[in-house]
């Protein structure tokens, strides 16, 4: 990460909170980025908050019992947005190139990770010393 | 998240969120049409133009409250949706299934 990242403050926990946290960080980035255009700002809004409530849905039983911290920064460089959303809690099992719409279309789960595939060109998931991470890329003006 | 209401002649109820509509506000929003169906108004419009971001969580309420609106003898539609929410309905194919009409009022016909 570039240092003009933008991040979440250090030591933040996984919460519910942490939702309208990281979509009010990226309206402030907006704001120091005022030519993101607007399908590039959703398209980020969106692949972030998915993947923001898996981690925070998924923090609350961590083995053994602890607090999940969660780590958040956003980098804008002139032909890309590149998020990574990073947490301390247990390894996650995603197999990304299975991930597709639910065939219900009624299903009310399952969208999560299929929606963010289709809002982002790059999705990528890896586990190192303790921290899931995820690095989300969407290429501006696509 | 706050929920406007409002009934519409023709005893249309109106539920208009008013923020992010994710986890933590999707509860509020299932109890409340399931509230409004328990009481009798099965005919629900969702009015999404104050709902600045929707993600899948969000998206599953919507899909509950249809449910529940259509098990009563009902329905739930959804209108006026903000461009983050259209962007989202498309990219799931639920602009099929929610299909969101342009105005409030005439989101079950004729007004």
């Amino acid at each position: 990460m570039p240092p003009e990242a933008h991040r979440l403050p250090g030591g933040t926990l996984a919460r519910p909170e942490v939702l309208d946290l990281a979509q009010d960080l990226l309206e402030e980035v907006w704001t120091c980025y005022p030519d993101v255009v607007a399908a590039d700002r959703m398209g980020i809004a969106t692949a972030v908050g998915e993947i923001v409530a898996n981690v925070v849905e998924h923090s609350g039983q961590p083995v053994p019992p602890r607090d999940v911290e969660v780590d958040l920064s956003v980098a804008v460089g002139p032909d890309r947005v590149e998020v990574v959303i990073a947490d301390t809690g247990d390894p996650v099992q995603v197999d990304l190139g299975a991930v597709t719409m639910p065939d219900d279309e009624e299903a009310e789960n399952g969208r999560g990770l299929a929606l963010t595939r289709l809002v982002a060109d790059e999705v990528a998931y890896e586990r190192e010393d303790g921290w899931n991470r995820w690095r989300v890329v969407r290429l501006r003006g696509r | 998240m706050e929920f406007d209401t409002q009934t519409l002649d023709g005893s249309v109820e109106v539920i208009r969120p008013r923020g992010r509509l994710t986890m933590i506000s999707t509860a509020g929003l299932r109890t409340l049409v399931t509230e409004t169906v328990d009481g009798g108004s099965t005919r629900i419009v969702v009015d999404l133009s104050a709902t600045e971001f929707i993600d899948s969580s969000g998206l599953g309420a919507l899909i509950a409250g249809l449910k529940t609106a259509r098990q009563a003898g009902g329905d739930l539609r959804i209108a006026c949706p903000t461009e983050q929410v259209e962007m989202v309905l498309k990219l799931t194919n639920l602009d099929r299934v929610l299909r969101p009409h342009p105005t409030v009022e005439g989101a079950f016909g004729a007004a």
